[in-house]
């Protein structure tokens, strides 16, 4: 009873207390909050009790702060305060303007490691002066904490959905099927030509999905994956598989991961040790017709992959097929040049896009970024006319009515001999014309590279034995033959 | 013409002794060309005029928030550079700040890390992946026959 009269007359004081002040237990959570935290936060009691604070997680605030369920990410204490030491730093909120609102903080651990920690917040916000002052001093944990969640909130803007420009049937149906995926967790397969922009639909899906605003986007990109990186990619998603995270593993360029990886991932997911949703970009080739995967060649998903990921199937149209969407990308990406730039350029006259349209982007919507790029480099007036693009694009009309290069044809025999000679002599150059050092360079025995040299014409006759090829030292004394011997 | 450079962008040269050693040791052929710089801005640069390359750059506590906005950018500029990320010693106190670290900047598109120069086999691993690719990406960038790609991918190029 005295402990319970305790604990009431504790909490009591702390409730009182003009300060603001909480409780986070040993998962997280918070389990008290007084009055003066309510003001602060401009949130109910009940809306604050109970939620997580997640330490280097994007902001909820910066969505809709108002109406956020999930974790309260600005009061997370510094990690060393969760590894039970104690210490200062400051906490945020986002004030019912929109502002990010900070205050000085004390952290007291509750026990040397994995307990709760008390968290006593100073009386008034900081002003900008002294958070900039904060700022300048040399980065705590707190200012880590701080970068990683300014990155995320970059990420969303960044990858909104309204990136995914373009108001062809083709684009709207894309922007419907990326909003479904976002409000879901199955699993997305994401196909398109190279360059198409699959990695930017995959992240609009992930940053703008009901996932936690805590979850974690984790790319695989399948040209390096190893087994140790997808190890590690899978045990960093499957470490809080007990929690109700819903992170993304994204395998970029799929037709590229080894049959082996692929089954590895089967696996883990039939396991069900990994707690993401797993989203896939495969690339088809240029010439595909409008990368539908039956018809790709490349594509080397193995049937148990292919169940895995294709629950969402999104296709990214090709540039060609949705020519109106040509004016508004253009302008998009001039206006991308011009940020940062001292040179403002306004528009693509009509007559440049004309040519434009006329070109068939097998780079699709990369491709149209750096032509743009380099015409808004050109261009000498307030708008990019036909003379500032690429000569590329005014051979495009031309090409067009042109018959095709012919194949190159290569005699294989030919080449390979003309590649080991150009090997072989190199090799000399680099040992200074030492055959046993340039046969060591080659994998070969001194007798074999003896026998090549012959029989590719590079024996030189006995008369022109190599020369040595070192140039006098211009500090020495050139000696002269009758020196020797003095 | 030696389609892929190693870019390091490293305060100090601590970083480029041992990953010189590394490449040296493990025989690595062709030897990519290791162009250090010391600013995050010379890395753009270097990026801007050799866009197949992998770059490796220390990531500091004071510098994180920069390396993370450069990978950011310069991935969507170069989709054909990769990233590495080198962690220097002083990023991190508790092991969960270092985690949360390197899953903010795999999010930003470093593919490999490495918490010391003595712990490179997987940077390695990387570069001689990177270097296939960037050869492939090049022979198609730059409309190569397949004698002219396969004279590039000859040792021994002059720089």
């Amino acid at each position: 009873m005295a402990k319970s009269k305790g604990d009431n007359s504790l909490t009591a004081l702390l409730q009182k207390s003009e300060r603001p002040i909480y409780a986070i237990d040993a998962g997280r959570r918070i389990v008290f909050a007084n009055s003066a935290l309510e003001r602060w936060t401009e949130l109910p009691s009940q809306r604050i009790v109970g939620r997580l604070v997640e330490y280097h997680s994007s902001p909820g605030e910066q969505t809709d702060a108002r109406n956020v369920v999930g974790p309260l990410t600005g009061l997370c204490p510094p990690p060393a305060a969760l590894a039970g030491q104690p210490g200062t730093g400051t906490v945020s909120c986002v004030a019912r303007d929109g502002r990010l609102i900070h205050r000085r903080a004390e952290f007291l651990p509750l026990e040397s490691a994995g307990g709760g920690v008390l968290v006593f917040l100073a009386a008034a916000d900081l002003s900008s002066s002294e958070l900039a002052a904060e700022m300048s001093d040399e980065a705590t944990p707190d200012e880590l904490h701080r970068a990683i969640r300014i990155f995320r909130r970059d990420q969303i803007e960044r990858y909104s959905i309204d990136r995914l420009i373009g108001a062809s049937s083709a684009m709207r149906k894309v922007r419907a099927q990326v909003a479904a995926a976002a409000t879901s967790t199955a699993s997305v397969l994401i196909s398109g030509r190279p360059g198409a922009g699959h990695a930017d639909v995959a992240r609009a899906i992930h940053y703008h999905g009901v996932t936690p605003s805590n979850a974690k986007l984790v790319p695989i990109d399948s040209d390096v994956a190893t087994s140790d990186l997808l190890r590690r990619a899978l045990d960093s998603l499957g470490a809080h598989a007990g929690e109700a995270r819903q992170s993304t593993l994204l395998i970029e360029h799929a037709e590229r991961l080894s049959a082996e990886h692929q089954t590895s991932l089967v696996d883990a997911y039939r396991r069900g040790t990994v707690a993401a949703r797993i989203m896939v970009t495969v690339e088809c080739s240029k010439s595909a017709a409008a990368g539908n995967l039956e018809d790709q060649p490349v594509t080397m998903l193995t049937p148990g992959f292919r169940d895995l990921i294709s629950t969402i199937e999104i296709q990214l149209p090709r540039l060609v097929d949705r020519l109106d969407d040509l004016p508004i990308l253009a302008q998009f990406y001039l206006e991308s040049a011009n940020q940062g730039n001292s040179k403002q350029v306004g528009t693509v006259r009509p007559g440049a896009l004309d040519l434009l349209a006329l070109y068939s982007w097998p780079g699709e919507l990369d491709e149209l970024k750096e032509v743009i790029t380099i015409a808004h480099g050109a261009a000498t007036t307030s708008a990019i006319g036909p003379a500032d693009l690429p000569a590329l694009i005014h051979h495009a009309a031309k090409a067009a009515a042109t018959p095709r290069r012919p194949r190159e044809r290569i005699v294989i025999d030919e080449l390979l001999t003309n590649i080991e000679r150009e090997a072989i002599v190199r090799a000399l150059d680099q040992a200074g014309g030492n055959k046993s050092e340039a046969a060591e360079l080659l994998g070969l025995t001194r007798p074999r590279l003896y026998r090549r040299l012959e029989q590719l014409g590079l024996a030189a006759p006995a008369a022109s034995e190599p020369q040595p090829r070192f140039e006098p030292l211009p500090d020495f004394r050139e000696i002269e033959p009758e020196d020797y011997g003095r | 013409m030696n389609a892929m450079s190693l870019i390091l962008c490293e305060r100090t040269e601590r970083w480029a002794a041992a990953i010189r050693l590394a490449i040296v040791r493990q025989g690595m052929q062709p030897a990519p060309r290791i162009r250090e710089v010391r600013s995050l801005t010379e890395l753009e640069a270097q990026l801007s005029a050799r866009p197949l390359s992998l770059a490796l750059v220390e990531v500091t506590r004071t510098n994180i928030a920069d390396v993370l906005r450069l990978v950011v950018d310069a991935s969507e500029r170069h989709p054909a550079a990769r990233f590495a990320a080198l962690l220097n010693g002083g990023l991190c106190e508790s092991s969960e700040c270092r985690r949360a670290a390197v899953d903010a900047l795999m999010e930003a598109g470093c593919c490999e890390f490495a918490a010391s120069p003595r712990q490179l086999a997987g940077i390695l691993r990387l570069a001689r992946l990177h270097a296939a690719r960037a050869l492939e990406t090049s022979r198609k960038r730059d409309n190569l026959s397949i004698e002219a790609w396969a004279w590039a991918t000859l040792p021994w190029q002059a720089d």
